[in-house]
């Protein structure tokens, strides 16, 4: 009995009893979809945790002032220009950019919007992760020179200029006391991230030199400071080495915190895994109830077809002939099962993913494992009764009514 | 062509036995057409089973075509079956949701016969019954009489030793009797081995040599003349 021919058989069967053929699949398409929808999410979340690290600027260490404490700081506790030098000092630090921000508007073309303006030195871009799409960053000279030079994201260019070509052009800056001409020298790339809704309420960072920053706001005194690690593994050390430094500077404790991304992450790569594994158990639940149906139905299908394996045994089938009968039977129950779970789960993962927020993510090689999975399962629980099929003793089956 | 040597089979059933064939001895030559009768429980069936391959011999010898059938494994008794018995039974047996050309293929098909001379070989075979224009159809679409006649097709497909009818006209009107008597005796005439089971007399007197069984034993074996030919 060649294999297509079994094939053609099989199909026939299923089709023969559509509905309690989709009943069978159930288990296995809720348990497949399960599988794939649970792993489109999870990849998407992995990719955009990577991707807004990328941005968030891999090794990159923030110590600022401990918030929590805000009614016991003073301005003593705040950091300053001999902190930045010591902590230049610090071993296995590759990058450093004291930390000004401020929150404020800029306009252009009668056009106002929201952004961060973030005091800038040379190595805040290797610490962020910059883009330039156009232009150059904030260099030494515009330092040196309290120059008042603009770096803004594609989206502000788009936004107060209607394109991207904004290298040149003027853009007003509102301070507290008053306006300020900046001229745009670069134009950075600007995507969405986990992180920049959390932290800048969905606003884009712009850049300027550190030190005109401070002298428009008239300040000498920074929140925190920015820092780029050599070593990933170093990340914690050199965190704690920092705070230990400022605090032993400043005679205090608990003044300052350190914010690491790498931790963060940790977490709630943590907090994901938890919650897959808990998905997957239930989907691995689902796709085992699946086939036991599949075992089940298989039974029921044997008993029906007592006489016609009668028949075929007597006119010389083989054991092996019925048993494949059965099990590819069985395997393309699960299988056609298998594919309509993809179909949904696929769907399932990109609604769910578009709620949350995430690219979609799902690769050939989930399919196709989901794929396998679901004919194992079919083979699997197919065996038992493909097994009692072939075991049948042909007189018996013969005389079954 | 069949040997049989000193065949017993015996049930058990708990703790009874039932003696259903008794020594039995016999020989079938190429191109006999032997009918073998007796009252039910008499140990005609069992007989048919073991000739048939479907069933061992609880001791005894059976050689088939040279081959020694109480030796062999269920798979080799499986290949047996396909290629040296072609087996046409009372209720037909007949796969209901296929066509009679697929019906016909199907020894073919366990016996790897390549896809399209199966398909030419069903045709002739269903040419031969005299059903070529209903190869298409399923078995709740041909009488009683056709469905008859594809079972016959499909018992000699596959050019067995010997083809074994049980009762093959149990469920037949007598005109379809008639026409499936008939094509027997033109493939026995054609040299066919056939062995029939029945219980009627009528059908029985239509074969060249009947064997009678009356409690697992052989009480007649006798020679017929058919009357027309020989």
């Amino acid at each position: 009995m060649n294999f297509i021919e079994n094939i053609r058989l099989a199909f026939s069967s299923i089709m023969a009893n559509k509905m309690r053929s989709l009943l069978t699949m159930l288990g296995i398409i809720i348990g497949i979809a399960a599988v794939v929808a649970i792993s489109a999410i999870g990849n998407g979340g992995k990719y955009q945790i990577q991707q807004s690290m990328e941005q968030f600027g891999t090794n990159r260490l923030m110590v600022y002032m401990n918030w929590e404490k805000q009614n016991e700081i003073t301005s003593r506790d705040y950091i300053n220009e001999r902190d930045i030098e010591a902590i230049k000092r610090v071993e296995g630090i590759e990058a450093m950019t004291p930390l000004f921000e401020q929150w404020t508007s800029i306009r252009a073309e009668n056009r106002s919007i929201d952004i961060v303006l973030v005091g800038a030195n040379s190595d805040s871009q290797i610490i962020t992760n910059v883009e330039m799409l156009q232009g150059r960053f904030i260099n030494q000279r515009d330092i040196d020179n309290y120059s008042n030079h603009i770096v803004i994201s594609e989206k502000e260019a788009r936004e107060l200029f209607g394109t991207v070509e904004a290298i040149g052009k003027n853009v007003t800056l509102n301070t507290n006391r008053g306006s300020i001409d900046f001229n745009v020298v670069g134009i950075t790339t600007y995507e969405e991230n986990l992180f920049s809704g959390m932290m800048n309420s969905g606003r884009a960072q712009v850049y300027i030199p550190i030190s005109t920053i401070m002298r428009v706001y008239n300040q000498s005194l920074y929140y925190g400071v920015n820092l780029k690690v050599t070593n990933r593994e170093d990340m914690e050390i050199v965190g704690q080495q920092v705070v230990r430094l400022l605090e032993r500077l400043h005679n205090n404790e608990n003044m300052y915190t350190v914010f690491n991304l790498e931790e963060m992450i940790q977490t709630v790569n943590n907090v994901t895994a938890t919650i897959t594994s808990v998905l997957g158990f239930i989907a691995g639940i689902a796709l085992l109830v699946g086939g036991i149906g599949i075992m089940n139905i298989m039974l029921v299908s044997v008993s029906e077809r007592i006489r016609e394996i009668g028949i075929k045994k007597a006119i010389g089938a083989p054991k092996a002939a019925i048993l494949a009968q059965f099990l590819i039977e069985s395997s393309i129950l699960s299988l056609i099962g298998g594919i309509i779970g993809i179909i949904i789960g696929f769907l399932l993962g990109t609604v769910a993913s578009m709620a949350l927020n995430m690219p979609p993510l799902i690769s050939i090689r989930e399919v196709v494992i989901a794929t396998i999975l679901a004919m194992l399962i079919g083979i699997v629980f197919g065996v038992y009764p493909a097994n009692r099929a072939a075991k049948l003793d042909p007189i018996e089956a013969l005389r079954y009514e | 062509m069949i040997d049989i040597k000193e065949i017993n089979k015996i049930y058990k059933t708990g703790n009874i036995e039932v003696h259903a064939l008794k020594d039995i001895n016999l020989q079938i030559q190429e191109g006999e057409f032997v009918a073998i009768t007796g009252p039910s429980g008499s140990g005609k069936s069992t007989f048919m089973n073991i000739i048939g391959c479907l069933d061992r011999a609880t001791s005894g010898i059976y050689i088939l075509d040279d081959a020694m059938i109480d030796d062999l494994s269920d798979n080799e008794l499986a290949s047996i079956r396909n290629e040296k018995i072609g087996f046409v039974f009372q209720s037909f047996n007949l796969l209901s949701r296929t066509s009679a050309l697929k019906n016909v293929e199907l020894p073919m098909m366990y016996a790897g016969v390549p896809r399209k001379e199966r398909k030419e070989r069903a045709m002739e075979a269903l040419r031969r019954v005299g059903l070529e224009d209903r190869v298409d159809h399923k078995p709740n679409e041909l009488s009683g009489g056709q469905k008859q006649r594809v079972a016959v097709a499909r018992a000699l497909v596959n050019k067995p030793a010997i083809i074994l009818a049980d009762e093959p006209t149990g469920n037949l009107d007598s005109k379809s009797t008639q026409e499936v008597m008939d094509l027997f005796k033109s493939l026995n005439e054609e040299g066919a081995t056939i062995l029939i089971v029945t219980h009627e007399q009528e059908i029985a007197e239509q074969t060249k040599r009947m064997i009678t069984f009356k409690d697992g034993e052989i009480i007649v074996d006798k020679e017929l003349k058919r009357e027309g030919n020989i």
